[in-house]
């Protein structure tokens, strides 16, 4: 059986006493910045980043996937104890996880958390082992032009699906390719948009860019708005055995798991819908197919249940296009991708079949860590909880010398310390003005790609453009993008011309 | 028919397509090659023209104005000087001192700014940046240094 040899290789690399190690440092540290409101898991990756050099790859790998998924655990936690969510996936937890704090049911509304956390986890992951070698397959089939043409679809579904300005996630999108082009080219080896600095001949480092635009823009933001002096009194009386329910206070538990999971896996397998997006719909869509929607908002079980097992399925299943294709499901797959690429690991629908130790390694320590944060998170609550007390005037600059010190380790020089500088502007400017910065960084990774297919695509067809109409594929993947530019257009169009027929009349 | 209100946001998306035509003109200096084999200047080209519309599109794009919050610009500046002080000391002066100028300013860019708060913050983060950067991880950054001159190394 190939499953259980794979499984077994997986199992032989991430349990390793290393691998086993970083995984636990990296779920630990997830939970950790998860819980701290502005400090995402972005941040901890992209500070982590550099540090994790001297690692082997896999063993890098690990740890910082389970920084991503253990940041789910640590924002839900303080969603349902202070009403204050470290993330912003974890936002409508607290809808329904605080009103259960207040009725002094915070133990329970943190069991049925975790346990959900867990669930979902385990049919992303599930579907992960399933889907992602089966895609890759599929796609060792694509030439350079059925590549290209999917991976213009996953930029446009990555703009058409972010919240916000479809028009503005599209010029930001755009924004991201141009800033992939700085550095020398590869096939010409000219120096393109590098103003004439030696250090962005290599391009422009990732890591600054993303803690320019999400770190550095969002402390500026919560400065501006939190209250410094405000101090937050957590919960007391919390202890392990008043978190078991008793029998018949999970009604309803199952089923918005189940639905929820659901949700959360297909949208977590879209590129550019995280789990924000997931715990949303999931929320939402419980609510409304429920018998009793005036309980959500008053602590409903479903409405824990469902947007948890949704945010931590699509965490995991947005591993599916990030692995088999190359192509990130989300912003900090990107970063992960970034990642990968900077150990020397190539991305691509080859990545599985010739890294299979990697891949498998990954999956099965997803398990591990999962687990890991089941069990080991229970008792440390408390903790998590303390660490939400720390005043903002302490963690503002706290987070701002963790995002300096990570720029300057990229390469241990002070370039890049200015870069993320110019990015923290640049970020700041863009939430002000209604831009989304996720998509630069999606269109930022995928540039040189683009690039790259573009011109084999164009060499191999002696320079007939139609190539991208003629390949069946690679026409089906330009329709389907097609069709996501249109349709909004066509919706707004059609209320716009409602609105004027109906004021003529 | 421009229908932005906030005339900030006109101005941003005025940038974006300044910024493009810049990635046009900087391209089309490269060479384009031909379709069979596309130069290095061929692919900025394309980008820089789709941004341009693109940026320009946003212009007449009904805007959804943010509030904007009465001590931004305050906390901007303050963040922004912070991590340039930090980038051009941390060599130069050495991280406890880059450390401290960070914090000082940071600190300023808050609503309500303690001297108190501020050093025990900067007493703290210099344990931890010392226990973490120099001796757990050795990234070479000195605590203390006297090389003033060349602090763009």
């Amino acid at each position: 059986m190939d499953i259980l040899a794979n499984l077994s290789l997986g199992i032989q690399t991430a349990f390793s006493p290393q691998a086993l190690f970083f995984c636990f440092l990296g779920v630990f540290a997830g939970t950790f910045v998860g819980a701290l409101p502005g400090l995402g898991p972005l941040i901890a990756i992209s500070v982590v980043l550099p540090l994790t050099f001297g690692l082997e790859p896999t063993v890098a790998l690990i740890m910082l996937a389970g920084i991503f998924y253990g940041a789910q655990y640590g924002g839900s936690v303080t969603s349902i104890l202070l009403n204050l969510p470290g993330t912003a996936s974890t936002a409508v937890t607290a809808l329904d996880g605080y009103p259960m704090t207040r009725s002094g049911f915070a133990g329970r509304a943190l069991f049925i958390n975790a346990t959900a956390s867990f669930l979902g986890s385990s049919l992303g992951i599930l579907l992960v082992m399933a889907f992602a070698p089966m895609i890759a397959n599929i796609a060792l089939g694509f030439h350079s032009t059925e590549y290209f043409s999917v991976m213009v679809l996953g930029l446009v579904a990555a703009s058409t699906m972010s919240n916000g300005s479809t028009l503005k996630a599209f010029t930001m999108i755009a924004f991201g390719l141009v800033l992939s082009l700085v550095g020398m080219d590869l096939n010409s080896g000219a120096h393109r948009y590098t103003l004439g600095f030696i250090q962005l001949s290599d391009g422009v480092s990732i890591i600054a860019v993303a803690m320019g635009l999400f770190g550095v823009a969002e402390i500026i933001n919560k400065m501006a708005s939190d209250d410094p002096t405000e101090v937050r009194r957590p919960p007391t009386g919390l202890s392990l055995r008043n978190m078991i329910p008793r029998r018949g206070e999970l009604r309803g538990f199952w089923g918005a798991v189940a639905r929820g999971a659901g949700v959360g896996s297909m949208i977590g397998a879209l590129p550019g819908a995280g789990p924000s997006i997931a715990s949303f719909m999931a929320y939402a869509s419980e609510k409304r197919i429920s018998r009793t929607p005036e309980k959500f908002g008053n602590g409903a079980v479903e409405g824990v249940a469902a947007p948890e097992a949704a945010n931590n399925a699509s965490v995991q299943a947005a591993f599916i296009p990030t692995l088999s294709l190359g192509i990130p499901g989300d912003v900090v797959m990107a970063v992960l991708l970034g990642a990968m690429m900077m150990h020397g690991v190539v991305p691509g629908p080859e990545f599985i079949s010739r890294e299979p130790a990697m891949f498998w390694g990954l999956v099965v320590s997803f398990w591990i860590g999962n687990l890991m944060l089941l069990f080991l998170n229970l008792p440390l609550i408390g903790l998590f909880v303390k660490l939400t007390t720390i005043p903002g005037r302490a963690l503002y600059p706290a987070v701002i010398f963790f995002i300096c010190m990570g720029s300057y380790t990229i390469s241990n020089s002070t370039f890049d310390v200015f870069v993320t500088l110019v990015f923290g502007l640049l970020g700041y400017c863009f939430l002000r003005f209604g831009f989304q910065p996720a998509p630069v960084l999606l269109g930022f990774i995928l540039g040189p790609l683009i690039e790259e297919n573009l011109r084999r695509s164009l060499t191999i067809s002696r320079g007939d453009p139609f190539v991208f109409f003629d390949r069946p594929i690679s026409m089906l993947f330009l329709s389907l993008a097609l069709l996501l530019i249109i349709l909004p257009i066509a919706k707004i169009a059609a209320r716009e011309l409602r609105s004027s027929l109906a004021r003529n009349r | 028919m421009i229908i932005v209100r906030d005339k900030q946001a006109a101005f941003f998306s005025l940038g974006i397509v300044a910024f493009g035509v810049y990635v046009i003109l900087e391209g089309m200096a490269m060479s384009m090659g031909n379709l069979r084999r596309i130069g290095p200047g061929f692919f900025p080209v394309v980008l820089g023209i789709v941004l341009t519309c693109l940026g320009a599109a946003t212009l007449f794009e009904r805007a959804q104005p943010r509030r904007s919050l009465p001590d931004e610009w305050r906390a901007l500046l303050c963040v922004l000087l912070a991590i340039f002080s930090f980038g051009f000391l941390v060599r130069s002066a050495g991280m406890i001192p880059a450390i401290a100028a960070l914090v000082l300013l940071t600190s300023l860019g808050q609503r309500q700014p303690s001297l108190l708060a501020a050093i025990v913050t900067f007493v703290a983060l210099s344990l931890i940046g010392y226990g973490v950067f120099v001796l757990g991880l050795r990234i070479p950054v000195e605590p203390f240094s006297s090389t003033w001159i060349d602090g763009w190394r």
